[in-house]
């Protein structure tokens, strides 16, 4: 484990095979991947609040899940310290899991991770004076130091077997100058974007709901068209929450 | 080489890269925290770090520069844990027994943040111990009955 001077440094000895970012811990940890060597230790170099901008939120990469649900569980916010409960019923994973982390990971069953691609949150990232850069564009090569939020009307659904399994078709959108950013997630592989007008046209919705649905496999949980069909409910009652 | 408070005991201490807090407590003889899943989804080996719950099979050693660690045998004398020990027991709170330590470390977590949980506040602080036996009714029932009290005072 090394325990780099700054940032610049930390991304320096990250690109170096063999190499993994840690700050959290709750991920790499876990799966202990025979393929890294070395850890480069972060957490005590980022920045681990929340504070509130003119646009919205910016949040320090370093901050933790439940850090999310205490600060921001009742408010205007309250539903992204939702998502992070969603994502994470753990409250032992939650006072070590990053906000950082969770992008960097981009699971696609993490309902946080779901609302900040609907939000099209920007990330600013460490080196010189980089621009931010937004989550759906973030190549996955850098170290995330900040992560800023616009203040959108948005909201969440999600499907599972109870409520603190993970959920096996969730859905995050949020209103963007009456137009809906979707983001769809659950059991899958990746998460699939999108964007409908507001209000929603059932036949555009239809059309977006087979693209997204080919993220699914039919399993245990229901058929492809079964999760298709869930999409669809859960676009529709989010478009008319916002 | 490496420093922190193991239940307020200074260490030093230089292990090899990759040892977990949960093997390294375990070499210790803290059998307290217990060996579960090794991959945090049971929450058996449960500590105490700077007042919070973690797991402990999830950290490194090496990470816990400056760390205050506490685990169940460090906690003998403190007045939360013996007014949940005792209601675990009142209540009939245990079965099997294995998951009892990290929902004890889950609810001293809890309660030193806030002395009068509710339901949801419990049930949400025991969401990440995993337990077979109880269905949680009986351990809810007896952290409400401290909350109840007013856990920490």
């Amino acid at each position: 484990m090394v325990q780099p001077e700054s940032l610049k440094t930390a991304g320096t000895l990250v690109a170096k095979e063999g190499h993994a970012l840690l700050a959290g811990g709750t991920y790499l940890v876990s799966e202990k991947p025979a393929a890294v060597h070395t850890l480069v230790k972060i957490d005590t170099l980022l920045n681990a609040g929340i504070e509130t901008t003119k646009v919205g939120l910016e949040i320090g990469a370093a901050t933790t899940l439940q850090q999310l649900v205490d600060e921001l569980g009742e408010g205007n916010w309250a539903k992204l310290a939702e998502s992070a409960t969603a994502s994470c019923p753990s409250r032992q994973l939650r006072n070590r899991r990053t906000i950082g982390g969770e992008v960097a990971r981009g699971r696609a069953n993490s309902e946080l991770y779901l609302v900040l691609m609907a939000l099209n949150t920007e990330l600013d990232l460490a080196g010189d004076g980089e621009d931010p850069v937004s989550i759906r564009k973030w190549d996955g090569n850098s170290v995330i130091t900040d992560i800023r939020l616009k203040a959108l009307p948005f909201g969440f659904q999600r499907f599972a077997l109870l409520p603190s399994a993970p959920a096996f078709v969730a859905v995050a959108a949020a209103n963007r100058d009456n137009a809906l950013d979707i983001a769809v997630g659950g059991k899958a592989d990746e998460v699939h974007t999108g964007t409908l007008g507001l209000p929603v046209n059932e036949a555009d919705l239809s059309a977006f709901a087979v693209e997204a649905a080919s993220i699914f496999t039919e399993d245990h949980y229901g058929t492809v068209d079964y999760k298709r069909h869930l999409i669809q409910v859960a676009v529709n009652r989010i478009g008319s929450e916002l | 080489m490496v420093e922190f408070l193991l239940n307020g005991e200074p260490l030093k201490v230089d292990v090899e890269p990759g040892t977990t807090l949960l093997e390294f407590l375990r070499e210790r003889g803290l059998f307290s925290v217990k060996h579960g899943c090794d991959h945090g989804e049971c929450g058996a080996c449960s500590v105490l770090m700077d007042d919070l719950a973690v797991n402990s099979c999830l950290l490194l050693v090496n990470s816990l520069d400056g760390r205050r660690i506490e685990t169940l045998e460090g906690l003998e004398g403190d007045k939360t844990l013996a007014k949940l020990q005792q209601e675990f027991l009142d209540t009939g709170a245990v079965q099997c027994g294995y998951c009892t330590p990290g929902m004890l470390i889950a609810l001293t977590a809890l309660l030193r943040q806030n002395s009068n949980p509710s339901e949801e506040q419990i049930r949400d602080a025991l969401a990440g111990v995993l337990c077979r036996c109880t269905g949680y009714v009986k351990p809810v029932e007896a952290a409400l009955k401290v909350s109840v009290r007013g856990g920490n005072r």
